[in-house]
């Protein structure tokens, strides 16, 4: 097996790229076991896996959100541990805390026990029933990959991402993420009904005595090499230009934003989008079979990594105007001015 | 990828960005004209409208011939577009620019493009170098000759349609007023036509004013506008008519007067008919607007005294509603209730006089408050509260099972709203009965020095401790203290006499 690092010529190149395909068509396959359709929310997350980001995934009850996540850690083999978020959840609960144990001569010590939030893959459930104390737990981990508790810092082992999963409907008695810590998920997923065509494979795999057992067909190891195949896609100049005019059209009064934009927004993405953009852009071009990334690739990513980023104003609210429309405003108008 | 990759693909990749160029610049043409289009379009007509505008100013010789006026409104928009489209076909394009054009036209992932760019680069990763080997497939595959960028293909639609129709009029216009209308061929002969036109055109005219004479409603008098024939003439007709128009115009008479709101007015109206209830009578004379208000006043006091007096029925028209199980209240007066109290009964003279003092004070003040409102009722007395008995053994014909001499209250509250909770009207007893005595003490505080008591080992006890009293037999008079220690003789005196009394039956009660 060669080696996917930084590969030399363009041979290894078409070699690493080849790999990616592979081990992503794997890992999609194996969860495919489980999880019927939903291939767009699959996709999602395995690109975020491959991007190094993490997701936020958004639905409503039963639809296998946490499913999705848990197949995802079994077939691939990480550590996997799931945290579900209550109202009465502190953050000593997740990211560990000392504890006075027995010593074996009968004295007592104090003893770091580590939370679940160590861990490869963190399955973030209900996150937004947590109080914001809580989940600001989770923005040193999700940013720096590193959790500082008193004086004590654990650097969390690669590849590390989390997976929040919220439900959109039920809002009483949950706290809204902040947008600090929404601009940390990578993508944001809308998980929606599945189709009907779905239904007979879902009924027949969850009601049988036949259990499915998800096998690992990667390991940390793999997804950390093929994330740095991800980081060696180029991106040209076109496509640079694109996303940062795509991240600029989002906030309200730039020169690329449209009128939807400037009437419905009241806070636009950050930088951190359009890195977002490029990164996911890079794992599409890989997937895509190409060696760098295009418009098409920013594109195609600008509603998963910008719907969470964009605020809108109470006008959007009033006219049942949604993130996703403003942001076909602003592609559409990107399109327009193309020539 | 070789030297001779590199060169290949940049020669294709110059041909290609020729080819798009060349395209790019009609686009850019082309939506210039389509942008301009609208901006265009008014100068069809605008320069034949200054040549309308100078004739009917003064100037009718300096409308030119025909041709020129067609021509100069042609030549105007078309310099403007041809202008603009110009200026934005040659515009300076870079090399990039039209290779993206064709990217987006083929779908091919900007593969074009971002090949030219990884050709400048010097230092190219093995990524740069595998795209730069698809680039150049893809840029064989690609054929200049088959690549035509999409235009929008502008063409004069609906919204040209107003202009050119005013381009038009405004030309036939300008060519009437210069004169040079009957040199057109097709209007030849219509010159002397054209004071035919004139006096068939104010014939209708006439025709026109008195059948707009006929449906105009009749004017109003002014003695300083002087009659004119067609006023004559819609004064015969309406002479013709007789009455009807009179009545017809009534409304407009009002409207002369007394200055108030038509809802006033109608209200007023209203009042004023009072005693005679059909709308048969004879509205005022023309001209004399203040007169309905001038006989309001007698003509209600008529109204009142030739009203019939019927005799009341107190089941019906009484005051109260009390007593009728309603919860409504009742407009009507109180006092007119024969339960009424005596302060607040009065006779029917008074009652009459109270009524007609009551009504023109009220419509003084709602003349005063801007108009007529509503019946406000703020001078009627409240709802009595007669608390007397002395109905005998009838009941109180005003109790409504509120307050007051009634039977049985009504149970009120919200528990009470609720079906099938009986809410108690009285409390017949107390939970705790009987005096509740407090008593309060006042105890310094004192300190208190607790002897100091060493530890020392005990030994398991093998008897009670201290003094066990003999329990006594209860007896009256004799203390808790005392009673442990009676002599024998007493204790079996006091044994005996309970024991007797356990003994013996009970007497009866």
């Amino acid at each position: 097996m060669t080696s996917a690092t930084n590969p030399a010529t363009s041979a290894e190149a078409r070699e690493a790229a080849a790999r990616f395909q592979s081990v992503y068509t794997k890992i999609k396959d194996e969860i495919g076991r489980m999880m019927v359709g939903q291939d767009d929310v699959v996709e999602g997350v395995l690109t975020a896996l491959f991007a190094g980001g993490h997701v936020l995934l958004e639905g409503v009850p039963g639809l296998g959100k946490t499913m999705l996540v848990r197949c995802l850690g079994e077939a691939v083999e990480l550590d996997f541990s799931r945290i579900q978020f209550t109202p009465d959840m502190m953050p000593a609960d997740i990211q560990g805390t000392q504890v006075l144990v027995e010593g074996e001569g009968g004295g007592h010590e104090l003893e770091f026990r580590q939370g679940p939030l160590v861990a490869n893959v963190v399955l973030a459930d209900e996150i937004n029933r947590a109080t914001p104390k809580t989940q600001s737990a989770l923005l040193e981990a999700m940013q720096e990959r590193q959790i500082t508790v008193g004086r004590r810092t654990i650097k969390l082992a690669d590849p590390y991402c989390v997976m929040a999963t919220q439900n959109p409907v039920e809002q009483e008695g949950t706290y809204p993420l902040p947008e600090a810590q929404l601009d940390r998920f990578l993508l944001k997923l809308i998980i929606d009904y599945p189709k009907e065509a779905d239904y007979d494979a879902i009924l027949d795999r969850t009601t049988g005595t036949q259990e499915i057992v998800i096998q690992p067909v990667s390991n940390a190891a793999e997804i950390t090499e093929l994330r740095n195949v991800v980081r060696d896609v180029p991106v040209p100049a076109q496509a640079k230009k694109h996303a940062i005019r795509l991240v600029m059209g989002t906030q309200p009064g730039s020169d690329y934003a449209p009128s939807e934009v400037n009437e419905y927004v009241a806070l636009g993405a950050s930088p951190r989008g359009a890195q977002a953009l490029l990164l996911v852009g890079k794992v599409r071009a890989l997937l895509d079979g190409r060696f760098s990334v295009s418009t098409d690739d920013i594109d195609f990513a600008a509603a998963n990594v910008l719907r969470h980023r964009v605020m809108l104003n109470f006008h959007a609210m009033s006219d049942n105007v949604n993130a996703d429309k403003v942001i076909a405003a602003v592609v559409a108008k990107l399109k327009g001015s193309a020539n | 990828m070789n030297q001779n990759h590199e060169s290949e693909l940049r020669e294709r990749l110059v041909q290609l960005a020729d080819h798009g160029r060349r395209e790019l610049r009609l686009v850019r043409a082309d939506r210039a004209l389509r942008d301009e289009a609208p901006r265009a379009l008014p100068l069809l007509w605008l320069i034949p409208g200054v040549y309308v505008l100078a004739a009917f100013v003064g100037h009718p010789d300096s409308i030119p011939s025909p041709g020129r006026i067609l021509g100069a409104m042609l030549i105007a928009p078309a310099v403007w577009l041809a202008f603009h489209a110009a200026r934005a076909a040659f515009q300076p394009i870079g090399s990039r620019a039209p290779l993206a054009a064709i990217d987006r036209h083929l779908g091919l992932k900007d593969s074009l493009c971002t090949s030219a760019e990884f050709l400048e680069d010097e230092r190219r990763s093995s990524f740069c170098e595998a795209a730069l080997e698809d680039g150049l497939q893809i840029a064989r595959t690609a054929d200049p000759r088959d690549i035509t960028l999409e235009r929008s293909g502008w063409r004069p639609g609906e919204e040209s349609g107003p202009h050119v129709a005013a381009a038009v009029l405004l030309f036939l216009l300008s060519l009437f007023l210069a004169g040079s209308f009957t040199d057109l061929p097709f209007m030849i002969g219509a010159e002397g036509g054209s004071t035919e036109i004139a006096a068939v055109d104010t014939a209708p005219n006439a025709k026109d004013t008195e059948a707009h004479g006929e449906e105009q409603e009749a004017p109003l008098p002014t003695p300083e506008k002087a009659p004119t024939s067609k006023e004559d003439a819609t004064a015969a007709k309406d002479k013709e008519k007789g009455g009807k128009l009179s009545e017809e115009s009534k409304p407009s008479e009002g409207k002369t007067g007394s200055g108030k709101s038509s809802d006033a007015q109608s209200q007023t109206a209203a009042s004023e008919s009072r005693g005679a209830p059909s709308g048969q009578t004879p509205a005022p004379p023309k001209g004399d607007p203040k007169k309905p208000l001038e006989s309001k006043k007698p003509k209600k006091k008529k109204a009142a005294e030739d009203k019939p007096r019927k005799p009341k029925n107190d089941e019906d028209q009484g005051g109260s509603t009390a007593g009728k199980g309603s919860a409504k209240g009742s407009n009507r007066n109180t006092t007119t209730s024969k339960w009424s109290s005596k302060d607040q009964v009065t006779t029917p003279d008074e009652q009459e006089i109270e009524d007609d003092e009551d009504t023109e004070d009220e419509e003084e003040e709602q003349e005063n408050r801007g108009g007529m409102q509503p019946n406000l009722r703020d001078r009627r007395p409240p709802v009595s509260r007669d608390l007397r008995i002395g109905f005998g053994n009838t009941p109180n014909p005003d109790a409504n099972g509120r307050g007051g001499p009634s039977e049985a209250k009504k149970s009120r509250g919200t528990a009470s709203l609720v079906l099938g909770v009986p809410i108690p009207d009285r409390i017949k007893g107390q939970p705790n009965p009987g005096p509740t005595r407090i008593t309060q003490e006042r105890i310094e505080p004192s300190a208190e020095d607790p002897k100091p008591e060493e530890a020392r080992a005990q030994n398991t006890r093998g008897d009670a401790v201290g003094t066990v009293v003999k329990p006594a037999p209860p007896s009256d008079g004799a203390s808790d203290e005392s009673g442990g220690n009676l002599a024998p003789w007493m204790s079996r005196l006091v044994k005996n006499y309970f024991t007797k009394r356990r003994s013996a039956p009970p007497a009866p009660k």
